[in-house]
């Protein structure tokens, strides 16, 4: 904490998320202390950019309906087969683009053939099983399915899986 | 790409279109409201036929471009690409056109020898497009596996025929005098039930798929080489019959089924065509997001 200020409080400044009273009190310390106003500068053209990155990342990633739909169906099937706790196991961000991969392909070769080439790949590669894959073993999993790809979605889809799959 | 520019939407427009057209051509003569173009209605029939094959014969090769380094399912687009460009010279051995040069072309049996020299090859490069097609699919060991009663379907298709080959006088080049002729047809509807059998598997695939534009595609596809058999079959059975409800049916569903290749190409097109725009889209946030965080 600097001159009174914590940092929850310049998160909260810099989202609009803080009461009244608090963010009186801060622009009142603004007025006199150049180091908070360059401090607080800096904050807010970064959070900006982020949320440019953010846009964009958005804008690249457009998930149409068909792909939250399997996107959808594959949280479920999760869900039903009881695998608690798992994907912080191994990571969310596994779990994720797995998912991310399974709605790319859903829209060009069905949700159910996305579904078990996913299973095909991690079978196919050093991961044996789609639970066992991992960072470490990804790129083996994505040259895999993205052979299956290949077949199913011809070479631009299997390019765009493979594409999709690179962290 | 003519991917891009012949879409599905297109191809239906197109086909829609050949009939509407058709129909306003022809009805009106029926009615008696105006005289018969016979000609120019049979000029525009083959016409549009040719224009749907030669869409389909462009868009499967562009389609088996897409597959370079996989073997049976090159070899799959590329025989529907054959299939679809001798179906040209079907419809050209079908209609008017010979009938410049050749006197009595039409009522000649002729005709029925060339259209059959050209429907046997035709039919046998589609039998090698779906049974490459079923191989290349069921290679990939995703667990597309065939159901009883597609069992059942490939039998009633087999007993349908062995129906048509016992009362083959219904069969139009039943009384040709080219004994080639007789046997070329014979020969086309083994082939033509061949492929129909093995369309069962394809659909089953395609229903396995769960959704998506391929299995549009293979859809669309056993469409045509069902329908084809259904039409072989109704026009035999139906030969006796010579009212114009028979001839208009048979007439407008031979048109439609000439359009099915190129909406089944069009649909795969489809596909790439998407994945293309999906992928430039990726690329494009990638290079936006590299550039913000490194600014």
């Amino acid at each position: 904490m600097k001159h009174g200020i914590s940092d929850q409080d310049w998160e909260g400044y810099v989202e609009d998320r803080l009461p009244a009273a608090e963010r009186d009190r801060i622009e009142a310390h603004l007025i006199g202390c150049l180091g908070c106003w360059e401090f607080y500068e800096q904050m807010a053209a970064t959070t900006e950019r982020l949320r440019e990155a953010g846009a964009a990342t958005r804008r690249g990633i457009p998930l149409s309906d068909e792909q939250l739909h399997a996107g959808l169906r594959g949280v479920f099937e999760r869900v039903r087969a009881g695998q608690p706790g798992h994907a912080t196991q191994r990571g969310g961000r596994i779990e994720q683009r797995l998912r991310y991969l399974e709605a790319v392909m859903a829209p060009m070769c069905g949700a159910q053939t996305a579904a078990n080439a996913l299973r095909a790949a991690a079978r196919g590669s050093a991961a044996r099983s789609l639970d066992e894959v991992t960072t470490d073993n990804w790129e083996p999993f994505l040259r895999s399915l993205t052979s299956i790809a290949a077949v199913m979605c011809g070479e631009t889809g299997a390019h765009l899986v493979w594409r999709s799959g690179q962290f | 790409m003519i991917a891009s520019r012949i879409t599905p939407r297109v191809v239906i427009f197109g086909l829609v279109a050949q009939l509407a057209l058709w129909l306003a051509m022809t009805l009106p003569t029926s009615l008696g409201l105006m005289p018969r173009y016979y000609l120019t209605s049979w000029f525009f029939r083959t016409g549009g036929s040719c224009i749907g094959f030669a869409l389909a014969l462009a868009l499967n090769l562009e389609v088996a471009a897409e597959y370079r380094n996989t073997r049976w399912l090159r070899v799959a687009w590329l025989a529907l690409a054959a299939n679809a460009g001798i179906s040209i010279f079907r419809m050209i051995f079908e209609g008017p056109l010979p009938g410049l040069v050749l006197e009595n072309y039409s009522t000649s049996p002729l005709r029925g020898l060339l259209q059959h020299l050209a429907i046997v090859p035709a039919n046998l490069a589609l039998l090698v497009g779906v049974i490459a097609m079923c191989q290349a699919y069921h290679q990939v060991g995703l667990g597309f596996e065939i159901e009883r009663r597609d069992y059942a379907v490939m039998i009633g298709i087999a007993a349908v025929l062995t129906g048509l080959m016992t009362f083959r006088e219904g069969l139009t080049e039943a009384q040709s005098p080219y004994l080639t002729s007789r046997y070329l047809q014979q020969s086309g509807l083994v082939l033509l039930a061949l492929v129909s059998a093995v369309s069962v598997v394809l659909h089953r695939m395609a229903m396995q798929m769960g959704g998506g534009r391929l299995a549009l595609a293979l859809r669309v596809l056993t469409l045509y080489a069902l329908s084809r058999s259904v039409l072989v079959l109704l026009g035999a059975v139906t030969m006796p019959l010579t009212g114009p409800v028979r001839s208009y049916f048979l007439v407008l569903a031979w048109q439609a089924v000439a359009w099915l290749p190129a909406l089944a190409a069009a649909y795969r097109a489809q596909l790439t065509v998407n994945a293309a725009k999906e992928l430039a889209r990726l690329e494009q946030g990638r290079m936006a997001q590299a550039a913000a965080v490194a600014s």
